[in-house]
């Protein structure tokens, strides 16, 4: 039993009054126990390594912007990592496709580099020849591993073991604050930056608060949906007219302000307890003057490509939802100068738990391709700018999921949970200390002919990290010089998690 | 605070280890909870203020997405701006006892009432009736049970259905109509055969062990792996059996679905069973996979398990770990064996009706506002609110669960068990009940014989209804000149001062912007 699990379970708690003593004796109490002792070391990590000076932080002279795509589900690494395809098709339970076990020369799938051609290959290999993009295939848990989905999730999120410690974009917004507060600190700050960190996704694990509960309004994030349409505008009229005025206390009031101050200050007067919804109604005001005023549609912000004068067309051209909220997300990137950080996941493309029917109608290969020609497009937009405002090169876009999966082809002709996967990182070329257009990692295939369990890890003398790192390399670009102290763990790994070279 | 619920949490496991309080055998054997567990008697009910029983009135009545009106719940002229003047109905005196009595009774005229909901075809002898709602082809049995819900009078049909509701909004049995090997269908089969085996009383084990053999269970999880894995963590609570996995998978070896163009059917041919016995959980043998399923099914974790993902689903995960345990401790050492035995022991508890504070989903929040105001949803009401649309402005109430975070019986892991409260849900949910429902749709019956009320008693009755207290001072006096000075841009009056409806409005899109209206709050 591990301590995040006694932690989400209270399950626990309640299991000890019934669980027999067959159980009992094969030591998942006496384990719970004796570990729970440290619960308060993880849960307080980033708060007191932020309040204790431990961080040592640099200010970076321009801060970049990251756009963080998670892929629910666990992805699996074949889209970037073919290059044990052989061996992987004469373990596996079920034959892979001939035409996946040949190079693109010979009429079959495997790019240069050992990326699947049709699954997004292609355009990796373009954006890796241009030094646009680095993979890492050796993203592989050896901590505390775990295949489960939410504990996975949460780790990746937070960056750390625990699962109810801040989110990654959490703990950014804590170190922003207390090391730039001339900026991020709305008591030292004479601007209040806006949107300094977004969800296209809704809430998410990235923004978990954990500890850190008492960030300003300002640094909290923002759920934005991918066409700007200003959904925090209140729709419905009567009698009360938008521009109707009142007299309040003696003074003219648009009548709505007049409603909304009062519904402030009656939830301020009660303390803590509504605090969570009152603070999102107080966004949702800002967001709606903010929304009325700047952000357009994002279609309208996208350059004419007039290489043919006869045939002007967009300069880039985003597929489906998923596209429209890596679009929106780049505008904002570009638009917004005080965004630094937006999560995104594949919403649109579906879901990465391939367990069945992976080959099927193309379902892996499809979605990989729509995800990889999309952030095609994002980098030529990122390039080039928008209408309104310049292109940026210090914009990184990283992907990665919770795990990665096995790579044997089962009898549902799909994989099954596993550890290894790739890290797939973007852009943000000028960002200090990134060296882009490298493929990182050799693997090594695991397991016994003909059974489930056969999957990839790091070649022997390869390079590897930790999911954790991913965290690390992302405090590392905003500033953070230690990021290990922010994904330590006092009991699993009291040295924390450095950074992921060149990334 | 983590030091703190450190402690805790070590202190409450071995308190579950060598002190357990057993709980109390009435004289048919059976265990009555006791503790924060323990039931709100109707005298501790009854010795509560006026408001605060209509509050504990519509937390009760906010569970099962209903609401009470001020004017029912109490004796119409009782209703000024003195909170002292109030005096409870008939209705009113023994409401707990009544709203648990009635959870028991069987559903009169049930196929009366629910012709009236989707209608009927026409027959040899009778013509087609139309249903009160519309419902949209291919999406009705996402649609279909919230409007029974809204419907259905207290009674053990609704209470049944409405624990299947919840317990399919839950990771437990979600029929993830999000994901493509699932399917509209399988939402109403797993809705169906929920409540039906409540209502017939099945024990929680078996309606398990039949679930987890289930289609609509596998076109969820679709492998051995995946479904064996997703069998021991989400029914046993169990996030580090990784071994154990491979081995029940080898016991579910013949179980698959078909592909996509064959229908994802189900198939476990019997001439492929596994016939090497292997060993689970360190010390159950299992050879097939049905003998897996019921060593899941019958594990000694499956109850505590139940309710703790209850607990925390009614009384929000963000609640003190110490207040969830305890309840979760005391309400397993009570010996429950169905769903109703478990909903019923924490919906009714001291912990829940008095001192839960957490914020409502969108069904709690919509329905109960809607109850209170005598509001009524108009005939597309539950196709759009059910959309799943991921952005604009579905249908007349212009939002959706889906816009909310909170689809209904759709998302793979279930809804995740913290009501999601961003700028972006919160401002669709505050779409959906300042628009949909405080601004509209709303009978006269609200204001009826309203008219000669004093404008101050007027608001204190609105505020009555909808958040059950008094106004404030200083909101009494802004919503007053708000209400007496509106003028439009041009500087004329805009007479809301001389219309009911229209002061109530104001005063209701007022409400709609607390975040209180939101919430459930602790009485005490």
């Amino acid at each position: 039993m591990k301590r995040r699990d006694l932690l989400k379970a209270l399950g626990l708690l309640g299991t000890t009054l019934t669980v027999p003593t067959l159980i009992a004796k094969n030591g998942i109490i006496r384990k719970a126990e004796a570990k729970s002792f440290n619960i308060s070391d993880r849960t307080l990590r980033n708060a007191q390594a932020i309040v204790a000076g431990e961080i040592n932080f640099v200010r970076p002279a321009t801060l970049p912007t990251e756009i963080n795509i998670f892929m629910y589900g666990g992805p699996s690494e074949l889209a970037g990592n073919l290059s044990n395809i052989d061996e992987i098709n004469t373990s596996s339970q079920n034959a892979y496709p001939n035409n996946l076990l040949d190079t693109v020369a010979n009429g079959g799938q495997i790019t240069t580099n050992g990326f699947w051609q049709n699954a997004g290959g292609a355009a990796m290999e373009r954006m890796l020849a241009s030094g646009d993009m680095s993979i890492y295939r050796t993203i592989n848990r050896v901590v505390d591993d775990s295949k489960a989905h939410r504990t996975s999730i949460f780790s990746a999120q937070t960056g750390g073991l625990d699962q109810f410690a801040p989110g990654v974009g959490t703990t950014l917004a804590a170190v922003f604050r207390t090391f730039m507060p001339d900026v991020y600190d709305p008591a030292v700050a004479a601007v209040a930056p806006i949107i300094p960190f977004a969800s296209f996704e809704g809430d998410t694990v990235l923004f978990n608060t954990g500890d850190i509960d008492d960030l300003p309004l300002t640094l909290r994030s923002v759920s934005l949906d991918s066409n700007f349409d200003n959904p925090y505008r209140r729709l419905r009229t009567y009698q009360l007219q938008s521009d109707s005025n009142c007299m309040v206390g003696g003074i003219s009031v648009p009548c709505h302000n007049a409603l909304d101050d009062l519904a402030e200050r009656t939830t301020a007067a009660t303390g803590a307890q509504f605090k969570t919804l009152g603070d999102s109604f107080v966004k949702r005001r800002e967001l709606d003057d903010f929304f009325s005023t700047s952000l357009g549609d994002p279609n309208a912000l996208i350059p004419i490509d007039n290489t043919d004068p006869l045939n002007p067309v967009p300069l880039v051209n985003f597929q489906g939802r998923f596209g429209d909220n890596l679009l929106a997300a780049c505008v904002l990137a570009l638009e917004n100068a005080d965004t630094r950080y937006i999560a995104l996941s594949t919403g649109g493309l579906g879901g990465w738990d391939d367990h069945d029917n992976a080959m099927a109608n193309n379902r892996y290969v499809s979605r990989m391709n729509q995800l990889m020609n999309n952030i095609e497009q994002a980098l030529t937009l990122l390039a080039n700018g928008t209408t309104n405002s310049p292109g940026r090169t210090d914009v990184i876009i990283n992907v990665y999921g919770e795990f990665g999966r096995n790579v044997n082809l089962n009898n549902s002709l799909g994989w099954d949970h596993g550890n290894n996967m790739n890290l797939y990182t973007f852009g943000g070329t000028t960002v200090p200390g990134r060296i882009l257009g490298n493929v990182v990692g050799t693997t090594k295939v695991i397991g016994t002919p003909g059974q489930n369990r056969l999957f990839t890890s790091p070649a022997d003398g390869s390079v590897q990290y930790e999911p954790f790192s991913i965290a690390s390399t992302v405090y590392k670009h905003f500033g953070v010089t230690n990021p290990e102290v922010l994904t330590k763990d006092a009991v699993e790994a009291p040295a924390g998690f450095g950074p992921i070279a060149n990334a | 605070m983590n030091k703190l619920l450190s402690f805790i949490s070590i202190a409450v496991l071995g308190a579950g280890i060598v002190a357990c309080s057993p709980g109390t055998p009435d004289d048919k054997g059976t265990f009555t909870p006791t503790g924060s567990a323990s039931e709100l008697t109707n005298q501790e009910f009854n010795n509560l203020t006026p408001t605060q029983q209509y509050q504990v009135a519509n937390k009760l009545m906010a569970t099962f997405f209903k609401g009470v009106p001020a004017d029912e719940f109490f004796v119409p002229a009782s209703i000024t701006s003195d909170p002292n003047d109030l005096i409870v109905t008939n209705a009113g005196v023994d409401f707990i006892g009544e709203v648990k009595a009635q959870l028991s009774l069987p559903l009169k005229n049930k196929d009366e009432v629910y012709t009236l909901i989707v209608g009927s075809p026409a027959t040899e002898t009778e013509p087609a009736v139309s249903g009160k709602y519309n419902f949209r082809g291919g999406r009705e049995e996402i649609e279909i049970p919230l409007a029974y819900l809204y419907e259905l009078p207290l009674s053990d049909e609704f209470f049944a259905r409405w624990m299947a509701y919840k317990l399919a909004n839950t990771i437990l049995f979600s029929p993830a109509e999000e994901i493509d090997s699932a399917f509209v269908d399988d939402v109403g089969t797993v809705i169906e055969e929920l409540s039906s085996a409540i209502l017939a009383n099945a024990p929680i084990r078996s309606i398990i062990f039949n679930h987890e053999k289930s289609q609509t269970n596998w076109r969820r999880f679709r492998s051995p792996e995946d479904n064996t894995r997703e069998m021991i963590e989400i029914y046993l609570g169990l996030f580090d059996r990784d071994a154990d996995v491979p081995k029940a998978s080898i016991a579910c070896r013949n179980w698959s679905l078909t592909d996509q163009n064959a229908g994802y059917i189900l198939k476990h041919p019997r001439a492929l069973d596994n016939d090497d016995p292997q060993l689970v959980f360190d010390y159950a043998y299992v050879t097939t996979c049905e003998d897996f399923f019921d060593a899941v099914a019958n594990h000694p974790l499956v109850i505590p398990r139940m309710t703790t993902v209850l607990v925390d689903l009614m009384l929000e995960v963000n609640t003190d770990p110490l207040v969830r345990s305890t309840l979760v401790n005391e309400i397993v050492s009570s010996r429950p064996s169905t769903f109703k035995d478990i909903f019923t022991r924490i919906i009714f508890s001291r912990a829940y009706l008095l001192d839960s504070a957490r914020p409502k989903w969108a069904e709690e929040v919509m329905f109960n506002t809607a109850g209170r105001l005598h509001w009524n949803p108009y005939s597309n009401f539950f196709q759009d609110i059910n959309r799943q649309i991921t952005r604009g402005e579905p249908g007349n109430i212009r939002t959706s669960f889906a816009l909310m975070y909170q689809p209904a019986l759709s998302l793979k892991l279930g809804r995740f068990p913290v009501v999601p409260l961003d700028a972006l849900g919160g401002a669709y949910l505050h779409r959906g009940i300042r628009d949909g429902v405080m601004l509209s749709g709303w009978s006269s019956d609200l204001t009826q014989n309203r008219g000669s009320m004093a404008l101050e008693d007027f608001i204190s009755y609105l505020f009555l209804s909808v958040v059950a207290r008094q106004p404030t001072q200083d909101e009494l006096d802004t919503l007053t000149q708000v209400i007496n000075s509106a003028s439009s841009s041009g500087g004329g009056s805009l007479n809301i001062a001389n219309r009911l409806n229209d002061k109530a409005r104001v005063v209701l899109d007022y409400l709609s912007r607390l975040p209180e209206t939101y919430y459930f709050k602790a009485v005490n």
